[in-house]
Formats: structure tokens, C-alpha cells, sequence
């Protein structure tokens, strides 16, 4: 059971929220697949321009001062070029994949290249089933919904996550930058992201999740 | 893999770690300790990867909705430069095998040759995960049978992931795989199972506080 059954699945899905920007996910996954697969760097240099200075923006965001913040988005941008072939686009949009990347050099700076918090391109983590072809695009269906799913979100739950993406300390720090109690931060974020998960995730995923 | 309770008289324990947990896990902002004891969880656990996964693609989104920063002059050019000599992926590290389950990477690297004496029927391995708070200690840590630990409060909070055995307190029943979060108000005295050994991963912040003068007494000797 994966995203792609419950793309299937749910014809009713909402559309995009008008007046947002849809992305241009689908162009996006076409360059990181010419890279993967001819080393286009025309391809990466449309990626890089895309993606560049919003990864310098987000680590800036983060607290990495300018320069630094810069250095690691030349390096995400580095490292998208070398792990081209790791990206499927049946698990993970080409942003959400990015984001991965950028994640990691983020936390790799901060603590020595020692740890990474969580490894994408880990094979045990691989699901056992591969990805029918024709259902190569869905994780950009994926971003879109989660798009969808973040624009449902209260505005104070909206809030949270994305503070929480941005502070180190995210409880304490959106506690002062909100004036609001610890209790109220973890319940907004519990119930923000269960809100996330029911629309991006199949119904029945509870049931099937414990076992192996 | 989470068996459920081995009696109905236990209620159902919060096994996997809050929703808050797995969406900063995926925002990469965890503390390092806490992040380890959910990146073992993982293995155990689809769901979870599977709301981790969500954080990561909410994580795309808010990546993609920044307003562009400027970069310097030549930034395209200097990374153009570099393409050629950049190293083809490498390949992650493989998962380290401990007591036949796969641990992260990142956790196999930090464990020491060999368990120490931390109290009765007690032992423990101290891990020293890079960027991890000083107030912030992580351990594995093996209770023999039916053996508990002090009881103690916490000052901030704590992470536990079983990977072998089990243990119970007074907020459940927690076998292979199953975390265990608790914060600052919580109070506890964790028995390992009567079967085997309990091996847990535990992270947790700042110090405990023992109730009664044995416990202290174990805490000093023990730097908890």
C-alpha cells in the first residue's frame, strides 16, 4: 500500500487551492531525470536556478548565516547532480526530494558530518515493491495534495509547521515567538499533522502499518 | 512490528512517537538524542515512515513556497565548474546489525565495544551522537529480567525505543520497536520483562531526579 493506491483510490480528491502557485513539479522531476539519466547540465542549470535561491532563502531561514547559507545551497545543488540516479519519483516529489538533500547537509554541518537524522537513500528503507512506470509521476500529484492539505490547515496550525521546520529548539522558540503555552504548541502540531497524513496518506494505512 | 499488550489488562501504550516527533524528525529540527531514538523506530515501523514521509513532503512545499533569496554573482558559474569533479553518488552506509535487528547507520557507528556496570542488573553503553546538547545524554541501556530501574522523574524530556525485551510502567506495556516518550511531569519506574533481557535505546534531557538515597546515589555514580 503505498501513495499511489490511494491516488487511485480517490478521484474526489480537492483541487489546487486557487490562487496559489501549482508548482511546476512535473518539470521539475523531468530535470532531475535528464540529469539522472544523461548528466544534463543545461537540466541542472534550470534546477539550479530554481531551486538555488530558495535553498539559500531556507537555510538563511534556519539561522545559517549568508554566506554559509550559501555555501550549502551550493552543496544541496552538488549533491542533487551526484544522487540524480537515487531520485524515484514514485516516493518523493523532485522539491520534497531536494528538501531531503538540503536537510541532511543542514544537519551534517551542524553536527560534523556524523549523523543524519534520517537516511532517504537508506536500501532497507526501500519499499519491497517497485513503482509500476506508468505511476512515475505520482508523487507530483503527492505535492499537490499536500499543497491542497496545508492550505486546509487553520492558520495557527499553519503557523506551527512552519515554524517547526524552521526553529532548532522549535518548542521553546515557538512558544516565545507565539506567546503560547508548550501544551497548546504540541497539541496544535499533533493535530496539524494528522490533518497532513489523513489527506496524504491511505485510509486503512493504521491497520496495515503494524505489521511487516 | 508492534505485538500488541501480552495481556488485555495493559491499555493500549502509546508505542510510536507523537505526531509532533515525526514531523520535526522530518524537518531535520529534533534534538540529536531523540532524533536517533526515532530513526530506530523507523526500522520497526511503516506507518511512521510513512508520516515521516509527510513531513518530508510538507517540508518540499515550504521549500518551494520561499521567497528566492539572492545569490552571488557567479553562483551559477561556480557550480557549473564543479559538476565534473563531483564524485558519483555514494552509496549510503549499510544499516548496522545489532541483536538481529538494522539500526541506523548513524547509531552503529557510535557504539562502544562493551557494556559497563551502571547499578544492579543494570547496564549500559554511553553514546556521544555529534551535536547532541550537553544536557542531553543517550544510551543504550540492558535491564536483566524482571529487574527495574529507580524511579525517577525528569527535568526535560525522554525517548526510549525497545530493541530487544520489553519493559512496563505506569504508562504501558512496550515490546520490540515500541518508543516511549515522556516529558518533564512524568515520573516513572520502568520493570524489564520477565523473558529476556530488555535492550532499549533511551535519549533523553537534563538530569533525572531519583526519589530516595540508593537512587541518587546511582544517579551520581552514573552521571544520569
Amino acid at each position: 500500500m503505498d501513495i499511489v493506491a490511494h491516488v487511485r483510490v480517490r478521484p474526489d480528491s480537492p483541487p489546487p487551492a486557487p490562487g496559489r502557485v501549482t508548482g511546476s513539479g512535473g518539470e521539475d522531476v523531468r530535470l532531475l531525470l535528464a540529469i539522472a539519466g544523461g548528466r544534463d547540465r543545461a537540466a541542472f542549470a534550470a534546477l539550479f536556478g530554481r531551486f538555488a535561491p530558495r535553498l539559500k532563502a531556507w537555510f538563511q531561514r534556519t539561522g545559517t548565516p549568508p554566506a554559509q547559507a550559501e555555501d550549502l545551497a551550493q552543496e544541496t545543488m552538488l549533491a542533487v547532480w551526484r544522487k540524480a540516479e537515487l531520485f524515484d519519483p514514485g516516493r518523493a516529489g523532485a522539491a520534497t526530494w531536494i528538501f531531503t538533500i538540503a536537510r541532511n547537509q543542514r544537519i551534517d554541518a551542524a553536527r560534523r558530518d556524523a549523523l543524519r537524522v534520517f537516511d532517504g537513500d537508506d536500501p532497507s528503507l526501500t519499499p519491497p515493491e517497485p513503482t509500476p512506470p506508468d505511476d512515475a509521476f505520482v508523487a507530483v500529484e503527492q505535492d499537490r495534495r499536500v499543497r491542497a492539505a496545508l492550505t486546509a490547515l487553520t492558520p495557527e496550525q499553519a503557523e506551527v509547521v512552519r515554524l517547526s521546520f524552521f526553529e532548532d529548539r522549535p518548542h521553546g522558540e515557538i512558544e516565545r515567538v507565539l506567546g503560547i503555552p508548550l501544551g497548546t504548541v504540541k497539541s496544535r502540531l499533533r493535530l496539524a499533522m494528522r490533518r497532513l497524513r489523513a489527506q496524504l496518506e491511505t485510509p486503512n494505512k493504521a491497520a496495515t502499518g503494524d505489521s511487516h | 512490528m508492534n505485538t500488541p499488550p501480552p495481556s488485555p489488562g495493559h491499555p493500549p501504550p502509546g508505542h510510536h512517537p507523537a505526531e509532533d516527533a515525526l514531523l520535526r524528525h522530518a524537518a531535520g529540527t529534533l534534538p540529536a538524542g531523540h532524533a536517533l531514538v526515532v530513526a530506530t523506530h523507523l526500522r520497526f515501523c511503516p506507518s511512521c515512515r510513512d508520516g515521516v514521509r509527510t513531513g518530508e513532503t510538507t517540508g518540499g512545499a515550504i521549500l518551494e513556497d520561499m521567497a528566492p533569496a539572492d545569490l552571488s554573482p557567479g553562483a551559477l558559474d561556480r557550480a557549473m565548474a564543479r559538476l565534473d569533479t563531483a564524485a558519483v553518488a555514494a552509496h549510503a552506509a549499510p544499516p548496522v546489525r545489532f541483536q538481529g535487528v538494522a539500526l541506523p547507520a548513524a547509531l552503529g557507528a557510535l557504539l562502544a565495544p562493551r557494556w559497563r556496570w551502571t547499578g544492579p542488573g543494570v547496564r549500559r553503553i554511553v553514546l556521544n551522537p555529534p551535536g547532541a546538547a550537553r544536557a542531553e545524554r543517550v544510551w543504550l541501556l540492558r535491564v536483566e529480567p524482571g529487574r527495574a530501574l529507580p524511579s525517577h522523574g525528569h527535568t526535560g524530556w525522554e525517548a526510549a525505543c525497545v530493541l530487544s525485551g520489553g519493559f512496563t510502567d505506569r504508562t504501558g506495556h512496550y515490546e520490540r520497536g515500541d518508543v516511549a516518550e515522556t516529558d518533564e511531569s512524568a515520573r516513572h519506574r520502568p520493570i524489564a520483562s520477565r523473558d529476556e533481557p530488555c535492550i532499549c535505546l533511551i535519549a533523553w534531557m537534563g538530569p533525572l531526579t531519583p526519589r530516595g538515597v540508593l537512587p541518587r546515589l546511582f544517579q551520581q555514580l552514573n552521571g544520569m
